[in-house]
């Protein structure tokens, strides 16, 4: 119930009996009901990752699946309490005089060190990950791939037979015309022979990729979602990475940077083959060459 | 504190320009910024509005700005991020009510410097014009984002509104960074100088805590964004390379050579992250000032409260690499930043922990500024949960520049900050227009506003999860993000109610500012300075008194005292601090 000026008088005194006992439960029933209804989505899963498809995948989803968990627990302690105690602590009648206090340090102490040993456990808990990702290089006998970005496209160059990749160069550089002249192959070169350049990525499945980076004009973003896999392509940067795709099938690529008015299209397919279709795709690519 | 306060007294001024316009009073200063922002926030949240249609219905041809193109689309998210970020959580919680309160809650009769505070009310004002005219040059406003990320912001040739509407955008907040640099200088001194006898460090509200370590923040961000921006403009306009290495912008080879991208984005972080501290420390001091005040009990755990917002403004400016785990920056320093990205969620769980036990058994009073303190701490709680995600470098692989991200940031600087705002206004009202605001119309704009936000911001992580990528003007491209349209129309439709809502806001604000009845000197029973003194306050804040402190600055259910408060001047009773 509520009066045009609520529970204030204009000199200023309270007036408790004006409906507040409404107020409080509605704020009680609106944040359980806000804080209830996000749980479901995220325990229901209605809108997740995607199932993951990279070797990745596991170990990035365990730790999520564990941060959710945990944090899940302390949003719905601080979300519920806080809609019970503005309820329950409303101003009535009856209501006891206020404890005077101005805290407590013990309560204050063991809370900060729980905290402090939630959030650096947690973190700590994923670093081997990060580690693995990050730090390691790729396997020997990883695929070479190397990924161009420019606006608006992906570029995928395989060195090819002799496992070098051949020089480029800017001055050759001619997006209109896609391809190899796209990343500026200088065709001049003996170890560009055998380069091949497509606008389709291929990757055999359960071989590291080693992947080369780079981007022409402005910063791209090389994201695989189903790899659980995200890398900024940076102007000026070779930024080599590894992934090890498991599960044959078709994922997309979505630029994960802005970079210009058609960001929102700069978007290609990563299709992950036996290692046999691999080769056979290679093949037919160098044969093309020819 | 030993600085004779008499030095910085000036007379009233006469005539309507002194008044009201070029005035020296930190009251009408505040007023200004507070207007301004205002503005501001209208402007930022109707290209939200166009984002959020355009986003749904790519097609759409809109009455006045026609069809929105996807070049539009970028304009509208970058004016939308950039104005929303310094003229409205920059602006309103620090130079609007910063500004307004905090010389009253010291006992002091003004800023200690008011010429330099009149200055930077006006630089401020100039950089938003500026800022404006990036809208009507030719190209339009710039599309590089908020965050103007080279090569892309520093080439002309790269897009659209990269030519004239970008360097009006760096101008703008260059010209932001020269005034919030007087401010924060200003907030410092009259802080540290012009306290009235007896107020002492640990006896300021928390307020003003809040607006002074924020004033520390800025003194040492903008700084740093200044120097940025203008290595920015020389990028673009004469030729240097600090952040553009050689590029190929479709098929020209720049003359750009040896610069790193990297470099702007470090730059731009150390004042990037310490800026969402300073948007939303304020709402933090403010929730704490209402939430005692209102719940009749002092606030709980005072000290570490103060000691929870100077390390969150320490560690603020050590966390800023935790934006560029994906940036090709070395995976080990990821790993740094990353630690010390965690230990900054210790003192925010502190500060929620203090203000659900100043509730706990507290005798709350469900007013307006109550209702909104509730709620941004609702809204702190779950912006700052996601955090834990983000922070974790691995986690931040397939999150990073998903919706997951602007989800995170909206909640917790974003709209935890507007609540804020929301509170305070509703709060300090009474005293700065000497009129109460209705509380009918203030707790219906509440609930909605409350509930909007969430329905906007909460499935926001849910698509971030399935990967939709940020700044997309459409989804018609990428198959995996059509699946997604369901949910996004389903944000705009929360989005346009929670924009009509705040017509309340606004109609409440004017409306009682004329009509509401007369406010009395404390309205709310508060304890604090500024509710000592008439309603709204003199010129000089105290009318010729100076006020002596004698009280913390939360002294409520003193046993034997007379009322349920103690306010900061009365004179020593039984058990009070």
């Amino acid at each position: 119930m509520l009066t045009l000026w609520g529970g204030v008088t204009a000199v200023g005194e309270y007036n408790f009996a004006q409906g507040d006992w409404g107020m409080g439960l509605a704020l009680l029933l609106l944040i359980w009901l806000i804080t209830l209804l996000s749980t479901y989505f995220f325990v229901a899963k209605t809108w997740w990752l995607p199932a993951g498809a990279a070797a990745a995948a596991q170990w990035i989803d365990q730790q999520f699946a564990l941060t959710f968990v945990l944090m899940g627990i302390v949003f719905l302690a601080a979300q519920l309490s806080l809609g019970y105690i503005a309820w329950r602590y409303r101003e009535q009648a009856s209501s006891p005089p206020v404890t005077y206090s101005h805290g407590n340090t013990k309560l204050e102490v063991i809370w900060t060190a729980l905290t402090a040993v939630l959030f650096i456990g947690l973190n700590l808990m994923g670093a081997p990950v990060w580690a693995h990702e990050r730090f390691a290089p790729a396997d020997a006998n990883a695929v070479q791939v190397e990924v161009t970005g420019m606006q608006f496209a992906w570029y995928f160059r395989y060195p090819g037979a002799d496992g070098k990749y051949g020089k480029t160069n800017v001055k050759l550089m001619d997006p209109s015309a896609g391809g190899e002249a796209a990343v500026g192959l200088d065709t001049a070169d003996p170890a560009a022979k055998d380069d091949v350049v497509t606008g389709t990525m291929y990757l055999p499945v359960g071989r590291e990729v080693d992947l080369s980076l780079r981007a022409v004009d402005v910063i791209h973003s090389f994201f695989v979602p189903g790899f659980r896999f995200k890398q900024d392509a940076v102007p000026g940067l070779n930024i080599h990475m590894h992934i090890k795709p498991t599960v044959i099938g078709e994922y997309e690529i979505a630029c994960a940077e802005l970079c210009g008015l058609g960001h929102y299209k700069m978007h290609g397919m990563v299709h992950v083959v036996s290692q046999e279709d691999f080769d056979k795709w290679l093949a037919a690519r160098e044969a093309e060459k020819q | 504190m030993a600085t004779p306060v008499t030095v910085h007294a000036h007379a009233a001024p006469q005539g309507f320009i002194r008044k009201y316009i070029f005035s020296l009073d930190h009251k009408v200063i505040g007023i200004q910024y507070f207007f301004l922002a205002l503005t501001a926030v209208w402007i930022g949240m109707a290209l939200s509005l166009l984002m959020r249609i355009h986003m749904i219905w790519p097609g759409a041809r809109l009455p006045l700005v026609g069809e929105i193109r996807p070049e539009t689309y970028l304009a509208l998210m970058t004016m939308h991020g950039t104005i929303m970020v310094f003229f409205v959580l920059t602006t309103a919680p620090q130079g609007g009510f910063g500004n307004y309160v905090l010389p009253i809650q010291i006992g002091a009769p003004d800023m200690a410097f008011p010429v330099l505070n009149m200055l930077s009310f006006w630089t401020t004002f100039v950089a938003y014009m500026v800022m404006l005219a990036a809208f009507f040059v030719t190209g339009g406003a710039p599309l590089h984002g908020w965050t103007g990320y080279p090569p892309l912001s520093a080439l002309q040739s790269a897009g659209p509104g990269e030519g004239l509407g970008a360097d009006l955008w760096i101008t703008s907040i260059a010209i932001f960074c020269l005034a919030s640099l007087m401010g924060a200088l200003n907030f410092i001194t009259t802080t540290l100088d012009l306290r009235a006898k007896g107020m002492t460090m640990m006896r300021m509200p928390l307020t003003v805590w809040s607006w002074f370590i924020t004033a520390i923040l800025g003194l040492l961000a903008f700084g740093v964004l200044l120097s940025a921006g203008i290595l920015l403009l020389l990028d673009r306009n004469l030729g240097t390379s600090f952040y553009v290495p050689q590029v190929v912008v479709n098929g020209v080879v720049m003359l750009h050579k040896g610069g790193s991208p990297l470099l702007w984005q470090h730059l731009f972080w150390f004042f990037g992250h310490p800026e969402v501290y300073i948007a939303i420390l304020p709402g933090m001091g403010v929730a704490s000032q209402i939430l005692s005040t209102f719940s009749r009990k002092p606030i709980f755990g005072y000290k570490a409260m103060v000691y929870a917002m100077l390390s969150i403004g320490f560690f603020g400016f050590m966390v800023w690499g935790h934006h560029m785990f994906m940036s090709g920056m070395s995976p080990y320093s990821a790993f740094a930043f990353s630690i010390l990205t965690m230990c900054i969620g210790v003192p925010s769980a502190i500060k929620t922990f203090n203000w659900l036990g100043t509730m706990w058994k507290g005798r709350i009073r469900f007013h307006t500024p109550m209702l909104y303190a509730i709620g941004f701490v609702s809204l702190f709680v779950s912006g700052g949960l996601s955090g834990p995600f983000l922070a974790q470098p691995v986690l931040d692989i397939p999150l990073h520049d998903t919706a997951f991200v602007p989800a995170h940031f909206h909640l917790i600087m974003g709209v935890a900050a507007i609540f804020g705002i929301f509170a305070a206004t509703h709060y300090w009202f009474p005293k700065m227009f000497g009129r109460m605001m209705n509380e009918t119309l203030g707790r219906i704009h509440f609930f909605i506003t409350l509930a909007g936000t969430y329905a906007i911001f909460m499935p926001m992580h849910w698509l971030g999860l399935a990967g939709q990528t940020r700044r997309y003007s459409q989804f018609t491209e990428v198959a995996y993000l059509m699946k997604l349209i369901p949910l996004n129309t389903f944000i705009t439709y929360a989005a346009i109610i929670t924009i009509a809502a705040q017509f309340i806001f606004v109609i409440n604000l004017f409306w009682s500012m004329f009509k509401g009845p007369k406010a009395s000197d404390n309205p709310w029973e508060a304890t604090t300075l500024e509710w000592t003194t008439a309603t709204p306050p003199p010129h000089d804040n105290f009318g010729g008194v100076t006020p002596v402190v004698n009280h913390g600055p939360y002294e409520y259910g003193v046993p034997g005292a007379p009322r349920d408060y103690v306010m900061q001047t009365d004179p020593a009773v039984g058990g009070a601090h």
